[in-house]
């Protein structure tokens, strides 16, 4: 189950405070991509966004992502 | 499947749908249909690795699929590929090298509005090696008979509810535990990088380590291994050339050296339990590994001049596959 995306974890996530190697290719590039983004431009505004783009990233392919749901957030 | 150009033409005429790879030459014959295609020579077929010009590689588009669309793409409206792109479905892209589109694609697709949300993948058009400067790579778009050597084509696919589309990469090279390499610019080429942490000139490091370049530069993208290879080291230049671009605020290493390709591979697709409805591999693997006349089980389909799984990839199989929706 993907958590709300006011849950902690997603800023987690972005940010790189939780580390997790996904199993599913598109997850990996596009968590890389927002982090580069992150890395030349972070502020609050920013953050939000990239909050949002990947948990809405886990809404849609929440089927294909059960693995690593699991380890993130149970 | 490899086939004879005839047997696609009767295919193509009875409506049938295809992604198609061959020679140029063989293409250029093939009527009007619901079709896309890109020029190669080298083949991972059933029977092994081949190079032909006799035959072309044809894959059927999967019989769950509903809506077919093919549209082409120039540089200003690449970035429009996801948008068109079905909610559920995938995308088969086919960029033409050497062409402004491939660089385009290679240096901008990571931030194309929407790229991860959407089954975007395909591959890079190439020609037979003998003819590397003398004739450029294409792309056809079989519904409108156009053939481009500037412009990107894609078939978009829509599935039903209860299909789902995923794709995977099949990457053998693991970063090795030797030094970080950084770049301050993204681009094609570099002359200096930062070695953990510290400013060198990329050539010289390369020539004085004497790294084997046949090894390419691995990233990890959160779990995915992502390559980027050696075109050439030009000493007099101080200059390295590469076959995808190197990104800026990411880490490379040198890959670790892979010492059967096929058996690496069969133990790496042994434990996937799927059938791909396309799959593609890099013409650097088919050369480095010798994989002419070898195998690479349930992988089959055109050795290609670069590989896109959402980016382009280099020295990477990708695959589509169609899963039940849970």
């Amino acid at each position: 189950m993907v958590p709300r995306k006011e849950d902690q974890r997603w800023k987690d996530i972005i940010t790189g405070k939780i580390n997790h190697q996904f199993k599913t290719v598109s997850a990996g590039m596009c968590l890389t991509r927002i982090k580069r983004n992150l890395g030349k431009d972070a502020n609050e505004d920013t953050v939000s966004k990239a909050v949002e783009e990947i948990y809405l990233f886990f809404v849609k392919f929440e089927n294909i992502l059960q693995d690593d749901i699991k380890i993130l957030f149970n | 499947m490899l086939k004879n150009i005839d047997e696609l033409i009767k295919d193509i005429n009875a409506g049938k749908k295809f992604f198609i790879a061959g020679d140029e030459q063989l293409l250029k014959k093939l009527p009007r249909g619901s079709w896309i295609a890109g020029t190669i020579p080298y083949f991972m077929d059933a029977a092994g690795g081949v190079i032909t010009r006799e035959k072309v590689f044809a894959l059927e588009v999967p019989s769950c699929a509903g809506t077919v669309k093919v549209s082409s793409y120039d540089e200003r409206s690449l970035s429009s590929i996801p948008a068109d792109s079905p909610e559920n479905g995938f995308s088969l892209v086919i960029v033409p090298a050497l062409s402004g589109v491939h660089v385009s694609y290679a240096q901008n697709a990571p931030d194309f509005p929407g790229l991860f949300m959407k089954n975007i993948l395909g591959w890079i058009s190439g020609v037979h090696l003998e003819d590397l400067g003398k004739v450029s790579p294409k792309v056809f778009c079989g519904s409108t008979g156009e053939v481009f050597d500037n412009k990107a084509v894609a078939m978009h696919c829509s599935l039903p509810k209860d299909k789902t589309a995923v794709i995977g990469i099949i990457n053998l090279f693991e970063q090795g535990a030797g030094d970080t390499i950084t770049f301050d610019k993204t681009g094609f080429s570099a002359n200096d990088c930062m070695i953990n942490g510290k400013k060198q000139n990329f050539s010289e490091y390369l020539l004085k380590n004497k790294i084997d370049t046949r090894l390419p530069l691995v990233a990890d993208y959160c779990g995915s291994m992502v390559n980027v290879s050696f075109q050439s080291v030009d000493k007099d230049k101080r200059m390295v050339n590469f076959y995808a671009p190197v990104f800026t605020e990411v880490e490379y290493k040198i890959a670790k050296p892979v010492a059967d390709y096929v058996s690496a591979f069969t133990k790496a697709i042994s434990g996937l339990q799927t059938t791909s409805a396309f799959s593609c591999n890099c013409i650097l693997n088919f050369l480095y590994s010798e994989l002419e006349g070898k195998k690479t089980p349930g992988m089959t389909g055109p050795i290609t001049f670069g590989e896109i799984a959402y980016q382009l990839l280099n020295q990477t199989l990708v695959y589509l596959e169609i899963r039940d929706a849970k």
